[in-house]
C-alpha cells in the first residue's frame, strides 16, 4: 500500500528528448518548403541523426507510452521525416537526360511484339478501307471525319485534291492546324494508356480507325492518279506521327496484356510495373508527334519540292530506326 | 504462460501497442524496419484538392490566353490547355513530393504503395490517365455532343457506360486507389500535421511542487489498489477530457467525471475533490498514467477498467 511514485518516467523520457523532435520537426517543415537541394550542409548532416532518434523514440512510444497525443505527434512527425529522408535526389535535367539517351528506346524494345502486334493491326485496317474506298467511293465517309479531312473527300475535283497537297496557307492557320493535330494525336496517345487497362480492345479500334483513315485517304488519292505526291504530303511527318501513334497503341496493349496475364507476381505489383515502363513509352510519343507537328506545320509548307520531302521522309526513317535499335545499349 | 501473465484476466496481454491497419490504412515497412500506418485519403477528400488545383489551372489558362491570344491566336489556348492539364500535376508533384496546391490544402500526399522513393516516373504513370477517368467522362456529362456528334441512341449509351467505368473505380476500390493510382503503385494518404502539445503528467509535477506547501488538500495521492482499476482506455479519455478543458461545457464533464472516478476508486477525502476537481483529475491522470507505464514495462496490459464485482 505504498504511495505512487509522483512522476510517470515518460516525463523524463519526454523532456530529455522533445529538443530533438523540435530540432527535426523545424527541420522537415524547412525541407519540405525549399527542398533538399537548397538546405546547408550542417543542416543536412542533423537531418538522418535526428530522424534515427526519433524513429527509435517512435518505437518506444508504441510499445510503452500512454500519452495518446505524444504518440500521435512522434507518429505523424515520423511519417513526414521518412518522406523527406527517402526522396529522391535527382535533379528533372539528369532524369530526362537519361531518359532521352536510353530509358525511351529501352521500354519500347521491352514491347517489341506488342509493337508488331499494333503496327500490323494499323496496316490491316488500312487495307480494309482501301479495298473498301477502291470499289465504292462512297463508303469514304464511314472513315474520315469530316473535320480533320479538310475537303481532301472524293467529291472534290483532282485539281482540288492536289493543291491541298502543296498549298501554302497563312501562317497563322497552319499554325492552328498543327497544334489542332498535335492535341489531337497526342490526347488519343494518351488514351490509350489509360484504355489499355481496359484488356487492350479499345486500343486495338483506335489503331484499326487511325489506319482506316489512312488506307480511305490513299485509296482517295491514288485513284486520281496522285500517288506520288500524297505519299510525299504524308511521309516527312507521317514516319515520325504514325510511328508514335504504333508506339502509344503498342503501351496500351502491354498494359492489357499485363492485366490480364500478370505473371508470379501479384496483379496489383504486374500493374504497377508495366504502368510505370509504359508511362515512358507514352511520354516518348508524344514528344515525337511534338517533332512530327512541327515537320507538318513548318516543313512541309515551306518545301514543295517532292524530291527534297521524300528525302526529309527517309531520314526520319533511318533516325528512328537507329534510335530505337541501338540508343541505350550497354557496350558490349 | 500463467507466470508471465501474472495471472491476468482476458483483458491483459503482452502484445505491442501499435494501431491495427484497417482497410483505410497505408502500412509501409522503412528500412530501419519501422512500419509506419499513413491513413488513406477518401474520394471526397481529393475530389475537392483536384477541384481547387483545376481551378487554378482555369486561372491560369485564362490569364494566359488572354496575355498571348494576340499574338498566336486560337492555337494558344488549345496547346495551353494540353500542356496545363497533363503537365500541372506532374510538375508540381514532382516538385513538391507528391503534393500539389490542392492536396497541400487538404494534407493529401502521394506516395508508393511499397513505400519506395517517388521517381518522375511514378508521378508520370499516375497523371497520364486524368483525361480517361476525369475529363472524358466530364465532357461526356457536360457536353456529350461535342463527343457523339454523329452517334445517337444505343451507341451513345454504351460509350456512356463504358467512359464511367475509370470514374466509378476509386468509389469501389478497397483502398480509394484511382486507375492511375494502380498503373503507377501509389496511394494518396491524409496527413494532418499533429503538435506537441503540454506533458499533462508533467503540469501536474510543477504544480503540484507549488501548491503543496501551500493547500495540503491539492496533494492527491494514491495507493496502488486504487490504480489498479482504470486501463488504458479510461486513461485516454481522461487525457482527452483533460486537454478539452477550454471546450463548452467541459467543466461540468470534469466535475462529473472527477465525482464518479473518486466514487470508484473509494477516495478518502471526498470534500476536497469539490474545490478541486481539475487538480484532482490531473493528479489522478499522471498516478494512473505513471501505473499503467510501469506495469507495460512488466509485461502487463491493461485495456479496459475492471468489472465491479471483481473488485469486492
Amino acid at each position: 500500500m505504498s504511495n505512487h511514485e509522483p512522476i510517470p518516467w515518460s516525463v523524463t523520457f519526454r523532456r530529455e528528448r522533445q529538443e530533438t523532435w523540435r530540432e527535426l520537426e523545424d527541420l522537415v517543415k524547412r525541407c519540405e518548403r525549399d527542398g533538399l537541394v537548397n538546405m546547408s550542409a550542417d543542416k543536412l548532416a542533423r537531418l538522418p541523426v535526428l530522424y534515427r532518434a526519433t524513429v527509435s523514440a517512435l518505437g518506444v512510444a508504441r510499445t510503452s507510452l500512454l500519452d495518446q497525443n505524444l504518440r500521435d505527434y512522434l507518429e505523424a512527425l515520423v511519417a513526414r521525416a521518412y518522406l523527406v529522408v527517402y526522396s529522391p535526389k535527382r535533379a528533372v535535367g539528369q532524369v530526362l537526360r537519361e531518359f532521352l539517351i536510353g530509358g525511351f528506346a529501352e521500354s519500347v524494345r521491352s514491347i517489341r511484339w506488342h509493337v508488331l502486334v499494333a503496327f500490323l493491326t494499323m496496316m490491316v485496317g488500312g487495307a480494309i478501307a482501301y479495298a473498301m474506298v477502291q470499289a465504292d467511293s462512297s463508303s469514304y465517309y464511314m472513315f474520315v471525319d469530316r473535320g480533320l479531312a479538310g475537303g481532301r473527300d472524293p467529291m472534290a475535283t483532282t485539281e482540288t485534291l492536289r493543291e491541298t497537297l502543296f498549298a501554302t496557307q497563312d501562317y497563322e492557320g497552319l499554325l492552328t492546324f498543327a497544334v489542332m493535330l498535335f492535341t489531337h494525336n497526342s490526347s488519343v496517345g494518351i488514351l490509350a494508356y489509360g484504355l489499355g487497362f481496359a484488356l487492350g480492345l479499345p486500343v486495338l479500334l483506335l489503331l484499326l480507325q487511325t489506319g482506316m483513315m489512312l488506307g480511305s485517304m490513299t485509296a482517295l488519292f491514288h485513284s486520281r492518279g496522285l500517288a506520288v505526291e500524297w505519299w510525299s504530303w504524308i511521309l516527312p511527318h507521317g514516319v515520325t506521327e504514325l510511328t508514335a501513334i504504333v508506339l502509344c497503341g503498342a503501351a496500351g496493349l502491354a498494359i492489357g496484356h499485363r492485366v490480364v496475364f500478370p505473371g508470379r507476381s501479384a496483379r496489383s505489383v504486374a500493374m504497377a510495373d508495366i504502368g510505370r515502363s509504359m508511362g515512358a513509352v507514352i511520354a516518348g510519343s508524344v514528344a515525337m508527334l511534338l517533332v512530327a507537328g512541327v515537320v507538318e506545320g513548318i516543313f512541309r509548307q515551306v518545301v514543295q519540292s517532292i524530291s527534297i520531302r521524300y528525302l526529309m521522309a527517309a531520314t526520319f526513317a533511318v533516325l528512328w530506326t537507329c534510335y530505337f535499335c541501338m540508343a541505350g545499349r550497354k557496350a558490349r | 504462460m500463467l507466470l508471465l501473465h501474472g495471472g491476468t484476466q482476458g483483458t491483459m496481454s503482452t502484445t505491442a501497442a501499435k494501431p491495427l491497419p484497417t482497410p483505410l490504412m497505408a502500412t509501409v515497412r522503412t528500412p530501419e524496419g519501422m512500419h509506419l500506418h499513413f491513413q488513406l485519403a477518401t474520394v471526397s477528400e481529393r475530389y475537392v484538392a483536384m477541384a481547387i488545383d483545376l481551378m487554378i489551372i482555369g486561372v491560369a489558362l485564362g490569364l494566359a490566353s488572354l496575355l498571348l491570344g494576340f499574338v498566336f491566336g486560337a492555337a494558344m489556348p488549345m496547346l495551353g490547355f494540353f500542356f496545363l492539364r497533363h503537365c500541372y500535376f506532374l510538375w508540381f508533384e514532382t516538385r513538391g513530393k507528391g503534393t500539389t496546391f490542392g492536396k497541400r490544402r487538404l494534407h493529401l500526399r502521394v506516395i508508393r504503395a511499397d513505400g519506395g522513393p517517388l521517381t518522375m516516373e511514378i508521378l508520370l504513370a499516375r497523371n497520364l490517365t486524368r483525361d480517361i477517368e476525369f475529363f472524358v467522362p466530364f465532357v461526356i456529362m457536360v457536353a456529350p455532343q461535342a463527343l457523339f456528334a454523329d452517334h445517337e441512341g444505343l451507341v451513345r449509351l454504351a460509350a456512356t457506360l463504358w467512359v464511367l467505368v475509370p470514374l466509378a473505380i476509386p468509389f469501389w476500390h478497397p483502398k480509394n486507389q484511382r486507375l492511375g493510382d494502380l498503373l503507377a503503385g501509389t496511394q494518396v494518404i491524409v496527413a494532418p500535421p499533429v503538435a506537441m502539445l503540454k506533458d499533462l503528467a508533467d503540469i501536474q509535477h510543477e504544480a503540484g511542487e507549488r501548491i503543496a506547501d501551500a493547500t495540503p488538500e491539492t496533494r492527491f495521492t494514491f495507493t496502488n489498489h486504487q490504480l489498479q482499476i482504470y486501463g488504458e482506455h479510461e486513461l485516454k479519455v481522461l487525457e482527452d477530457l483533460l486537454r478539452k478543458s477550454d471546450a463548452l461545457g467541459a467543466k461540468k464533464s470534469q466535475r462529473a467525471a472527477a465525482k464518479s472516478i473518486a466514487k470508484r476508486i473509494a477516495l478518502a477525502d471526498m470534500q476536497s475533490i469539490d474545490l478541486y476537481e481539475k487538480e484532482f483529475l490531473q493528479a489522478f491522470y499522471a498516478a494512473q498514467r505513471g501505473h499503467l507505464e510501469q506495469q507495460l514495462l512488466l509485461g502487463k496490459r491493461r485495456m479496459k477498467k475492471r468489472e465491479q464485482s471483481k473488485d469486492e
